[in-house]
């Protein structure tokens, strides 16, 4: 059977997930829906399944229970349409590649195996996709000597590069200082004019001035628009430890009241 | 030295070990690179070890069943890729601890090998430079398979090399791209299966972890690009070998130990320079700071 979408089709559902490493649940009944062209927070206390959240999403984790849709198919056959940023500590930062050599990776799985690209061809798109994220001058730079913030850059390039339909990233502001971050989300919310943008994050300061809806994980999942985040829901997915989080008073309020 | 180069034209068992050396470096440069970067030394120690079980068997239907045509190198090759593809299958699919198959495999290999060893007519003498690598006893076919499968390796790293690169770099981007993660890690270790049998033609099993992963690791310090790092790691493991080969040959030492100890000696001379540069720029740089201070 060939599933077609339908164009307005959520980018991805979950009906009743359910996740568990060893025996132990990491996520419990899940329901959640994405539509085209909105902002989401992914937010929650560290080891509340964020992570897990998207790796379910992408296909790389195979649910216990439960059914999950990426663009209305089975996650794997539709991945290739996400662009993906993973945390960066995941990756070896002592790896011999460069600035170039990494974006380029986003190009990779068009056209069959031997459907080469030509060099000089390719270095144009890298070119392209580096402009837009204004670091073309690290080009040429180890990945391994940039900052947090540049290898952050260079991650959502490569992710960009895969001309996506669903922009994922997995906490994009660690490792970043403060100055940046608002620099971050304002490039987040340019993108969000041409696609779905999702962004993990243990911290909820700055999600409540921009995103549009907020996913809270803690094993089970919440779904709110950003208007309606209170002292309360942020009490409950964080529970004790909502002191803290406070992050409101530094970044000025917004809709979160603590 | 002169002696070295004047008996390098007059011995054909100097050539063929000179050539055996070069030829190995080739695709132990680039192997070196994915080893080191990827971080799977063990795995191609764990490969190299279970080599013996194949030089063993071979050695011993040779022996025993007079099959000529099986070379102790072709038995070599045989065995690496079998113990790749079951270390590669374990690890991907068992969900067993990595090392711990690894180290299976290792002892394991090791173990047939002696056995075989041991039950073939004759003398045991084989063993040593097995285990600890004979150079100057390389014929001309085995030559020539050295160069083929030289040829297989060049020729798969250049046709999968950004597959492998990003597959090594970031597995799950990888396989988000369409890359099929699985196929790309066990092709590479049976890439690391034949770097390893070349090696082991030309140090022995016990030291060819030395030879594949040095190389790559000075070469590291040069550059931040896996493909340069591969160059110059090919460029260093030729000029480790003949090096070893000839500072043996001059002074009637055992050619891969001697190998393994120029390896070693420039690695270390590396690393301490770069420790030395990097302590001199500091202490400049503290200097000039404290010039301004005043």
């Amino acid at each position: 059977m060939i599933q077609r979408e339908r164009k307005e089709d959520p980018v991805v559902t979950m009906e009743n997930v359910t996740f568990s490493y060893n025996g132990e649940p990491v996520l419990e009944g899940v329901n959640l829906s994405v539509e085209r062209g909105d902002f989401v927070s992914i937010v929650g206390p560290n080891g509340g399944g964020k992570t897990t959240l998207v790796k379910l999403v992408l296909g790389l984790l195979e649910p216990l229970r439960g059914k999950i849709r990426l663009f209305g198919c089975p996650p794997a056959s539709a991945r290739h349409r996400v662009g993906y940023m993973p945390q960066h500590s995941q990756l070896d930062m002592m790896f011999p590649v460069n600035v170039t050599d990494v974006v380029s990776m986003g190009f990779l799985g068009k056209g069959g195996l031997f459907a080469f690209q030509r060099r000089v061809e390719r270095d144009a798109r890298v070119d392209d996709v580096l402009r837009k994220l204004d670091i073309a001058d690290l080009r040429d730079r180890p990945f391994a000597g940039l900052s947090g913030g540049q290898r952050q850059r260079v991650l959502i390039a490569r992710a960009l590069a895969t001309d996506p339909e669903l922009l994922i990233l997995d906490e994009p502001t660690s490792n970043v200082d403060p100055a940046h971050e608002g620099e971050l989300f304002e490039l987040l919310l340019w993108l969000n004019h041409r696609m779905t943008v999702v962004v993990v994050s243990h911290d909820i300061g700055f999600v409540s001035r921009y995103v549009r809806t907020v996913v809270c994980v803690n094993r089970r999942v919440v779904v709110h628009p950003t208007s309606e985040i209170t002292g309360e829901i942020i009490s409950e997915i964080y529970g004790s430890d909502v002191r803290m989080v406070r992050h409101d008073e530094r970044s000025g309020g917004g809709e979160c009241h603590v | 030295m002169s002696e070295f180069i004047g008996d390098l034209a007059k011995y054909h068992f100097l050539q063929y070990a000179l050539a055996t050396g070069l030829l190995a470096s080739v695709a132990c440069g680039v192997i070196g690179g994915y080893v080191v970067t990827r971080r799977i030394t063990y795995l191609a120690g764990g490969i190299a070890h279970s080599v013996l079980a194949g030089l063993g068997a071979a050695r011993y239907c040779r022996v025993v069943y007079q099959w000529e045509w099986l070379t102790p190198l072709l038995g070599a090759v045989i065995s690496a890729l079998i113990a790749a593809v079951v270390i590669g299958l374990v690890s991907l699919y068992a969900r067993e601890r990595e090392d711990t198959v690894i180290g299976a495999v290792w002892a394991l290999g090791m173990a047939l090998g002696v056995l075989f060893i041991s039950r073939t007519p004759g003398y045991g003498e084989d063993l040593m430079s097995y285990l600890f690598g004979n150079i100057l006893m390389v014929s001309p076919r085995d030559l020539r398979i050295i160069a083929a499968l030289d040829l297989v390796v060049v020729v798969v790293v250049v046709l999968f090399y950004r597959r492998l690169l990003a597959v090594c770099f970031d597995e799950e981007f990888a396989r988000l791209r369409g890359v099929k993660v699985e196929f790309y890690f066990l092709l590479l270790l049976c890439l690391t299966a034949l770097g390893v049998v070349l090696l082991v033609m030309v140090v022995g099993i016990v030291m060819v972890i030395a030879l594949l992963t040095i190389p790559a690791a000075v070469a590291g310090n040069f550059t931040g690009r896996l493909s340069r790092l591969m160059m110059l790691s090919v460029f260093f493991t030729a000029l480790f070998t003949t090096t070893g080969l000839a500072v043996s040959y001059a002074a009637d030492l055992p050619a891969g130990a001697t190998t393994i100890i120029v390896a070693g000696a420039a690695y270390l001379f590396v690393l301490l320079s770069k420790r030395l540069l990097h302590s001199i720029k500091f202490r400049l740089a503290w200097q000039s700071k404290n010039i301004t201070l005043q």
